[in-house]
Formats: structure tokens, C-alpha cells, sequence
């Protein structure tokens, strides 16, 4: 028993303190860090009509989409034909991330560097211009890098190729999780020292007609916008787009002078068991709890909630349950807001975007709102930050992702008094 | 979409195209994938020289492929150095799948 304790010991002292030193992000907010988070502290919405594809043989005709995007103005020709929209949106975010950070890259740095990034669905656009070419347009071929362009991992092929970074890089997806899995592998590799800094995140672009037109037979998106935890909330708005952190040991951000945003203290990951598309509350509750175990936090440090708050009526009341089980007496003095409400649910991105957020709202000192609320709904008895940002100085937060199929992430962070 | 050559015009009614306007596809599919203007392509120009990369080069061929409903080999592909090699090989496979076998060019 005491030679376990040692080795307990021993393991405890090689964790590492993992801090955020660089953000990068592109949604309906704004094509980078400044204008996004100028919309979310504002309480801006980015959901409009759907410009492309036609929505009108759907039931909804609202979507959160990347206004204004030129992939010429960020690849050469040659290799934009390499890049499904979701994997443009990906190195777009990584480029401003590691930009932010100020990294200076070594060939030891290079090798030591993880790329994770999350993706639900995959390059939904060129899948679709492969069924289009073949059973309406009469194509006989399919273009030939239809496969690399659609497969999730090509955000991920494509971050290590631009910075040349040669560590252990991977994609995780898990529907609406996947970014905030891929942020929590990236910070238990940093963590336990098997790579020295990481690019993590997620991306996603969905907006393809054959794709919109599944997510219209489940029935989940709102015919209107999206309210999360309101009265009068009809389901999700869609949206696209990419958000990516870099990782990296505190003592090395320390050493070199890095700007250190927040702390990324801890995950907390767990399975419900029970259905392909319906919450539970223990499932959440339990990823809530083991993030606070893992970051050393107790629940009444928590002073805000990025909440996973998709605007469908079972999650919203779910994930209520689970904050109050976890929370319980502290619930009614901490604020939960739901970013999807201005930048939409960008799948496999969500975590990621919602990370970018919650980081700001520790740096910064403000909670962006939940946008579009109309009434308190007893079944969602938080203080959702209603309408408008608040000034709050938070000492920890969390950002929590539920996906379908019943996985969850939880993220926990802790403000940096550097 | 906007790499899909003549997808809208049935492989039948481009056979026995001449080697002109053979030569003005492939110059298109080129320009397209590349982001060269047409103006600035001519048949003596090299995959090399033009920066094409094994990929570039798999996706313009593939469109041409679709554009004249033909299947050129692998190995006939490894030997394409300039535009003008992809015209020949289109033209062989062309004459091909016509049954009329190699043309004497």
C-alpha cells in the first residue's frame, strides 16, 4: 500500500498546469477573435435567413452561417481544392490561434505539438457535390479527392501540414462533443507530458441541402431562432464555422512571456447508456462533476456555466436538472448562459466556439448573454444572463458539450491572476 | 461545383472531338484547377513548370475523364509531362473506346 501511495505521489507530481495562450475562431459572429467576441459581449445575433442552399422545400429557413467567406483570401488556388469548407474554417481559426500564442517554432517544439480537433459530420459539402454530380448531373466520375476532402480528419491533416507539426495529432467525433473531447485529450496530453503544446478544437460546416434536410426529419431545429432555457423555445439553429486553442505547460507560457488567457484545469467525460437522441440528467451531471474533480475545484467557485443550452426543449431541462444536481444551493447565485443563442449549434465546432467564450469570459470579466429570451421557464430555474452581457469577476468556469448519443464533456477553467 | 467540367453535356456527344478542341478542355480544366488564366496556358507547358502536384494532376484528370466519358490508365498517366501529353492520351482514349485502336499520331 505505501509503495502505491509513492507511485500516487510520484504520478501527481509529473501532472503539469496547462494553460490557454492562444485563440483563434471564424463563425457567424465574425471571421476572427476581435469581431466575435465584440458580437457576444454585445449580444449580437449572427442568425439570418440561409443564403445557400434553398431552404424552401424545409420546414426552417434560419441558420447561423460564415457570411462573407472568400477561401481564396486565405489558400492559393491550388490548394483550396484540397479543403472541404469545414477544413478552410479549421486552419483559418488554428493560423489566428497560434498567431495569438506567438509561438516560435523549433523542430523539437514541432515534433512535441498535438493537433486534435473534433468534427460531427465531416466535409458535408463535397459529399454532397459527389451525390449531385453523380445521380442528378449525370457525372460518371466522382472528383478525384472527394475521399480526403470529406474524411473528419482533414482539419486535422491539414493544421500539422501548415505548421509542419509532427506530434501525435488525431480527430475525435462525438456529435455535438467532438471539440470539447478534442480540447480535453489535448489538455490530458499536455497534462501528463506527452506533447509540449496543442492545437485543439473543432470545426464544422453543415449547411448542404441533403444534410439540413435529415436534421428536418429529427425534428430539432427551430422553424424561428433559437432561445435557450426560455419559455416558448421551439429547438436549435444550426451553425458553422471553427474555434482552436493552444495548450501549453504553465511554467513554459511563464518562461517565454506568453499572454496566458485562463487556465484549462480540467475534463470531465462520461456516457449516458440510455438513448440515441434524448439527455439524461445523470449522464451530465456526473461529466459536471468529474471536470470539478478533475480541475480541484468545488462548486461554489464555479461563477459561470458556458451551457451546452441548445434551445430544444429536452435539453434545456435536462441540462438544468443536471446543473442543480451538481450545484445544488449555489445554483441560484451562478450564471449559465448559451452562447448558441447568438452563433447557432456548430456541431462538431460548438465546444470549440464555446471554449473561445468561455476563456474571454474569464480574461475579460463579462458573461456574453443568452440571446432571444422571451419568459422564465420553471423547467429551467437558472439565471441564464438574459438578453444582456454582465460584468462578473469569475474565478472558475465550466463549458459543457452533451451530444446525441448520449456523450458528454465537460471543460473546466480557472481564471489566470498572472 | 465549380471544377465540374461540361458535367451538363452527355459523354456521347463529345466523342470524336478534334484535337483543338480537345486541347481547349484541357486548358480549361487546367486553368480551373489551378487558378491560371487560360490566356496564360499553351500546350508545350509542363505539369512541372505549372506547379501541378500529383493531386492537382488526379483531380484534372479525373474531370477530364468525365468530361469525355473515357478511363485512362494508370500507367498512361505516369507518363503525362506536358498539356500536350494529356491531349494525346485523351485522344487514345477516345479512338479506344471507339475500337478503332491507337491513332497514328
Amino acid at each position: 500500500m505505501r509503495f502505491l501511495r509513492k507511485r500516487v505521489e510520484v504520478a501527481r507530481m509529473s501532472e503539469r498546469r496547462v494553460v490557454i495562450t492562444g485563440l483563434g475562431v471564424i463563425c457567424s459572429l465574425g471571421h476572427n477573435l476581435p469581431d466575435t467576441w465584440a458580437a457576444l459581449s454585445e449580444g449580437v445575433s449572427g442568425i439570418t435567413p440561409i443564403c445557400c442552399p434553398d431552404t424552401s422545400a424545409l420546414s426552417f429557413h434560419n441558420g447561423a452561417q460564415v457570411r462573407n467567406f472568400d477561401g481564396l483570401k486565405h489558400f492559393e488556388k491550388k490548394k483550396l481544392h484540397l479543403l472541404d469548407r469545414f477544413a478552410q474554417f479549421a486552419v483559418v481559426a488554428a493560423r489566428e490561434a497560434v498567431q495569438d500564442a506567438g509561438i516560435d517554432w523549433t523542430t523539437r517544439l514541432k515534433e512535441r505539438t498535438a493537433v486534435i480537433t473534433g468534427s460531427c459530420v465531416g466535409g458535408q459539402a463535397s459529399e454532397e457535390e459527389l451525390f449531385v454530380g453523380l445521380y442528378r448531373d449525370g457525372r460518371t466520375k466522382a472528383a478525384a479527392l472527394t475521399i480526403p476532402r470529406v474524411m473528419a480528419n482533414a482539419p486535422c491533416s491539414a493544421i500539422t501540414m501548415e505548421f509542419g507539426v509532427t506530434g501525435p495529432s488525431f480527430t475525435t467525433a462525438t456529435a455535438c462533443s467532438s471539440a470539447n473531447h478534442a480540447i480535453g485529450q489535448a489538455l490530458l496530453m499536455v497534462k501528463y507530458g506527452k506533447a509540449d503544446l496543442a492545437i485543439a478544437g473543432g470545426s464544422e460546416a453543415p449547411f448542404v441541402f441533403g444534410h439540413l434536410l435529415a436534421w428536418d426529419s429529427l425534428r430539432a431545429i427551430s422553424p424561428d431562432t433559437c432561445r435557450p432555457f426560455s419559455k416558448g423555445r421551439s429547438g436549435t439553429i444550426l451553425g458553422e464555422g471553427a474555434g482552436m486553442l493552444v495548450l501549453e505547460p504553465l511554467e513554459v507560457a511563464v518562461a517565454r512571456g506568453a499572454h496566458i488567457y485562463a487556465e484549462l484545469a480540467g475534463s470531465g467525460f462520461s456516457a449516458d447508456a440510455n438513448h440515441l437522441t434524448a439527455p439524461t440528467e445523470d449522464g451530465p451531471r456526473r461529466a459536471i462533476q468529474l471536470a470539478l474533480e478533475d480541475a480541484g475545484i468545488c462548486p461554489k467557485q464555479v461563477g459561470y456555466i458556458n451551457a451546452h443550452g441548445t434551445g430544444t426543449a429536452a435539453n434545456d431541462s435536462a441540462e438544468t436538472r443536471a446543473i442543480l444536481a451538481a450545484f445544488g444551493k449555489h445554483t441560484d447565485n451562478l450564471p449559465v448562459s448559451s452562447t448558441k443563442s447568438m452563433h447557432g449549434h456548430s456541431l462538431g465546432a460548438a465546444g470549440a466556439i464555446e471554449a473561445v467564450a468561455t476563456t474571454l469570459s474569464l480574461a475579460r470579466g463579462l458573461i456574453p448573454p443568452t440571446i432571444n429570451f422571451l419568459q422564465a421557464d420553471p423547467d429551467c430555474a437558472l439565471d441564464v444572463v438574459p438578453n444582456q452581457a454582465r460584468n462578473a469577476s469569475i474565478d472558475c468556469a465550466l463549458s459543457n458539450s452533451f451530444a446525441f448519443g448520449g456523450l458528454n464533456a465537460v471543460l473546466a477553467f480557472k481564471h489566470w491572476n498572472g | 461545383m465549380e471544377n465540374m467540367i461540361d458535367s451538363q453535356q452527355r459523354p456521347e456527344l463529345i466523342a470524336n472531338r478534334s484535337s483543338e478542341e480537345i486541347a481547349d478542355k484541357v486548358i480549361l480544366a487546367v486553368s480551373t484547377e489551378m487558378g491560371i488564366p487560360a490566356s496564360e496556358l499553351a500546350l508545350t507547358r509542363t505539369f512541372e513548370d505549372l506547379g501541378i502536384d500529383s493531386l492537382n494532376g488526379l483531380s484534372i484528370m479525373t474531370e477530364l475523364e468525365n468530361t469525355f466519358g473515357v478511363h485512362i490508365e494508370n500507367e498512361a498517366i505516369a507518363r503525362i509531362s506536358s498539356l500536350a501529353d494529356v491531349v494525346n492520351a485523351i485522344q487514345n482514349a477516345l479512338f479506344e473506346k471507339a475500337g478503332g485502336g491507337r491513332p497514328n499520331v
